[in-house]
C-alpha cells in the first residue's frame, strides 16, 4: 500500500521563552492508503496541531512532511493552496458550509475549482448525497439542515473531488449519538467502498471504538499506536 | 467559474439584507442629494450668464483699448472700422450687437439724479433684453425712436408717468456738450439690480445726444454654447490683430460674477466632500463587519482551496455590485425631478429672491442636465468605494486559513 502521509520528528513549538508550549515533540508517522485512524489524547495534547501540518495549514519548527509524495516544504503558499484543494478533504468540527449555497453547491464547490464539467459533477454528488442519506435534501440551504447532516454534507464536499486522504477534525464533537454513529457509518463505508483513507483527531469513544488504527498522543508525544 | 463566484457574491449581499439596503440608501441619498444640489448650481450660473450676461455685457465684448482702463465716450469706437461680418460669420457666434453705454444728469427740473444711459438697437435688443416681459406701461423703442424708456424706480423718482418729459444733460463725445429733452415712451421693470438706474434710448439717438454719430463704446458678442467661449475668443482676437481693439470674455468684464460663481460652487464642492466622507464611512463599517463576521468561512474557503485572489474576486464584486446598484439608483432618483426643474424652473419670490437679487442672480430655481455632473460625482462615489475597499484588500491578500478560523 502506498504511504500518504509521513512526517518525520515534527517539532512545533508556539510562543516563545518561557511561554513556548512544546505542542508535537519529535512526531513521526506513516499512513497508509486506505487507513481508518484516530489521533487520541486529552485536550492540548496535540491533536489538532498534527492534523494542521499534514493538513498543509501549518509549518513545522522541524522535521519533514511528504503528503502524497509531495515534500511540501518545498511549495509556496499558492501552490499550497492548490495542493490542498487537489489532495486533501478537509471535515471540521462546525461551519463547514457556505450558508448562500444549498447543500448540492456547497458538495460541488471544490469540484467546481477543479473545473470538472458538469455532467460528472451531477453524477457524483447526486450518488454521494443519496449514500450519505441526503437524498431531497439537495437543494437546502445549511440553515435547512440539522448538524449531523451538515456535517454529511461537509463529507461529500471533502470527499467529492477524490482526494488522497481526508482530515477530520472531531468532526462528531458537536453531534449527538445517533448523528454520530450514522457519520461513522457513513464514513467507514466510503472507506470501504471508496478505499478512502480517513484521519481523524478525537477524543470521543465512539470515534475511538470505531477505529481501525489509534495513534495516541500525550504532551506532543506519540505514547501508543496500535493497529486493530 | 467566474460565473459561480458572481452567483455567491451576489447572495452573499442579500445575507444581511437590512445591512446591503442601509448601504445602497446611504449612497443614494447623498448621491441624489449632491446632484440636485450642484446641478442647481451649474444650472443657476449658466441661466444668469444665459440671461444677464448675454444682455447686459455679452459672452465676449469689443470696446478700444483704452476704453477697459477709462469707459468714457471719448474712447469709443467708430463702427465701421470693426469686421462685424467677420466675427458674424465665426462659428458658433450668435449676434454682435452695438451698444452705447454711458451717463447723463436725468431732471424734471425739480428733481435731477444721474442715471446710466443705455443707446440699444430696437430689432435686436427688445428680444435680447427680454424687455417685452417687462413692460409696465406704454411701449417699447421702435428704430430710430426718439423716445426714452426708463425703469419703475426712476418713475417713481421722478414722478413721472408715459408721455412725461426728462431733461438729460451731460458730456457729449470730445467734450461737446449732450443736451435733449425727451419723453417717456414706456416704464420697465428689472428684476436685478444695475438696470434699475438706467435709461434706455435707441442707439441712433444716443449717438445724437452724445454727438458721437458712427460711433458707439462696445459691441456685444453673444455665442451659442458658453463652452466654446475660449475657443471663440481666440478667433476673434485674430481678427483684431494690428487694430486698436480688444475683445474680452464676460469672466474678464466682471471678474466679480465669475468669483460669485466660484465661491458658490466652492462651497457646494465642500458639501459633497462631507457627504462623500459620511458615505465612505458608511461603506468602510460595512466592509469591516463583514470581513469580521465572515472570517471564519474565509478560512474553511481558503483551507479547502479557494486561493485569496478568489476570494478577493467575489469580496471586491460583492462590494462593486451594492455600490453600483446604489450609483443607478442614486441617478435614476433623481433625474426625474432634475428634468423637471430643468424644464420648469420655479420663479422665487420673498426673502430667496431678494437675497439672490442682491447677488446679481435671477431669482429663478432650475436644475441642470449637466452629464459631467452626473458622472463626476457617481465616479467620487465610486472612488471612494474604491479606496474604503482597500481594507479588504489587505485582509484578504494578506489572508491566513488557520489564523482566519481561529475562534
Ligand atoms: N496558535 C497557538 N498558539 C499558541 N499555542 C497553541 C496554539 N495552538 C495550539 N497551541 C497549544 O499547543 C498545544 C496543543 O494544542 P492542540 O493541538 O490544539 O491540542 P488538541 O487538539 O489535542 O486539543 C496546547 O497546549 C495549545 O494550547
Ligand atoms: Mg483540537
Amino acid at each position: 500500500m502506498k504511504t500518504v502521509i509521513e512526517t518525520n520528528k515534527l517539532h512545533k513549538i508556539f510562543g516563545k521563552g518561557e511561554l513556548a508550549v512544546h505542542a508535537l515533540n519529535d512526531v513521526s508517522i506513516q499512513i497508509k492508503e486506505g487507513e481508518f485512524t484516530a489521533l487520541v489524547g486529552p485536550s492540548g495534547s496535540g491533536k489538532t496541531t498534527l492534523l494542521n501540518l499534514i493538513g498543509g495549514l501549518d509549518q513545522a519548527n522541524e522535521g519533514t512532511i511528504t503528503l502524497n509524495s509531495c515534500d511540501i516544504n518545498t511549495l509556496k503558499k499558492k501552490e499550497m493552496t492548490e495542493f490542498r484543494q487537489k489532495n486533501i478533504g478537509f471535515v471540521f468540527q462546525a461551519y463547514n458550509l457556505i450558508p448562500v449555497l444549498s447543500a448540492y453547491e456547497n458538495a460541488e464547490f471544490i469540484m467546481l475549482l477543479q473545473g470538472i464539467s458538469e455532467k460528472i459533477r451531477k453524477k457524483r454528488i447526486y450518488k454521494l448525497l443519496k449514500a450519505v442519506g441526503l437524498e431531497g435534501k439537495e437543494n437546502n440551504k445549511p440553515g435547512e439542515l440539522s448538524g449531523g447532516q451538515q456535517q454529511r454534507v461537509a463529507v461529500v464536499r471533502a470527499l467529492a473531488a477524490k482526494p488522497a486522504y481526508i482530515l477530520a477534525d472531531e468532526p462528531t464533537a458537536n453531534l449527538d449519538s445517533k448523528s454520530t454513529n450514522d457519520l461513522l457509518d457513513l464514513m467507514y463505508q466510503l472507506n470501504q467502498e471508496e478505499h478512502m483513507t480517513f484521519v481523524f483527531a478525537t477524543h470521543d469513544q465512539r470515534v475511538i471504538d470505531r477505529a481501525k488504527r489509534v495513534i495516541y498522543l500525550e504532551d506532543g508525544k506519540i505514547i501508543k499506536d496500535e493497529i486493530r | 467559474m467566474k460565473k459561480q463566484f458572481l452567483i455567491l457574491a451576489w447572495r452573499n449581499i442579500w445575507r444581511n439584507k437590512r445591512r446591503a439596503l442601509l448601504t445602497i440608501s446611504s449612497i443614494v441619498v447623498s448621491l441624489f442629494f449632491v446632484l440636485f444640489m450642484r446641478q442647481m448650481q451649474y444650472w443657476t450660473y449658466d441661466f444668469n450668464i444665459k440671461n444677464t450676461v448675454s444682455g447686459s455685457i455679452g459672452y465676449l465684448q469689443i470696446t478700444d483699448t483704452s476704453y477697459v482702463d477709462e469707459k468714457i465716450l471719448d474712447n469709443s469706437i467708430v463702427t465701421a472700422e470693426v469686421p462685424v461680418g467677420t466675427i458674424e460669420s465665426i462659428k458658433g457666434v450668435t449676434g454682435v450687437h452695438p451698444r452705447i453705454q454711458s451717463g447723463a444728469l436725468v431732471s424734471t427740473g425739480v428733481k435731477s439724479k444721474f442715471a446710466a444711459v443705455l443707446g440699444i438697437q430696437p430689432s435686436s435688443d427688445i428680444e435680447l433684453l427680454k424687455l417685452s416681459h417687462k413692460v409696465r406701461k406704454g411701449t417699447l423703442l421702435e428704430e430710430n425712436d426718439t423716445g426714452v424708456l426708463i425703469s419703475e424706480k426712476m418713475a417713481d423718482y421722478y414722478k413721472v408717468s408715459v408721455g412725461d418729459s426728462l431733461i438729460f444733460m451731460g458730456q457729449g463725445y470730445q467734450g461737446y456738450t449732450a443736451a435733449g429733452i425727451y419723453s417717456v415712451k414706456g416704464i420697465l421693470y428689472f428684476p436685478a439690480g444695475d438696470m434699475s438706474n438706467s435709461v434706455l434710448m435707441s442707439l441712433r439717438e444716443a449717438q445724437r445726444f452724445f454727438v458721437a454719430p458712427e460711433r458707439i463704446t462696445n459691441y456685444l458678442i453673444n455665442i451659442k454654447n458658453s463652452k466654446d467661449l475660449n475657443a471663440i475668443h481666440t478667433q476673434i482676437e485674430e481678427q483684431l490683430t494690428g487694430t486698436s481693439f480688444i475683445a474680452r470674455t464676460w469672466e474678464e468684464v466682471l471678474p466679480g460674477l465669475k468669483q460669485g460663481f466660484e465661491i458658490d460652487a466652492n462651497s457646494g464642492l465642500l458639501i459633497s466632500g462631507i457627504l462623500y466622507m459620511i458615505v465612505g464611512f458608511g461603506i468602510f463599517g460595512t466592509i469591516v463587519m463583514l470581513y469580521n463576521e465572515r472570517r471564519f468561512e474565509f478560512g474553511v474557503l481558503s483551507a479547502i482551496g479557494l486561493q485569496n485572489k478568489d476570494l478577493l474576486f467575489i469580496t471586491l464584486s460583492e462590494l462593486s455590485i451594492l455600490t453600483l446598484i446604489g450609483v443607478f439608483i442614486g441617478n435614476l432618483l433623481s433625474f426625474p425631478l432634475l428634468y423637471y426643474l430643468n424644464r420648469n424652473p420655479i420663479k422665487l419670490g420673498g426673502e430667496a429672491a431678494n437675497a439672490m437679487l442682491e447677488q446679481g442672480f435671477e431669482p429663478y430655481m432650475g436644475t441642470g442636465l449637466f452629464v459631467d455632473v452626473f458622472a463626476m460625482n457617481s465616479l467620487s462615489v465610486l472612488l471612494i468605494a474604491a479606496l474604503t475597499s482597500g481594507y479588504m484588500i489587505v485582509k484578504i491578500v494578506h489572508l491566513n486559513a488557520l489564523e482566519a478560523m481561529k475562534q
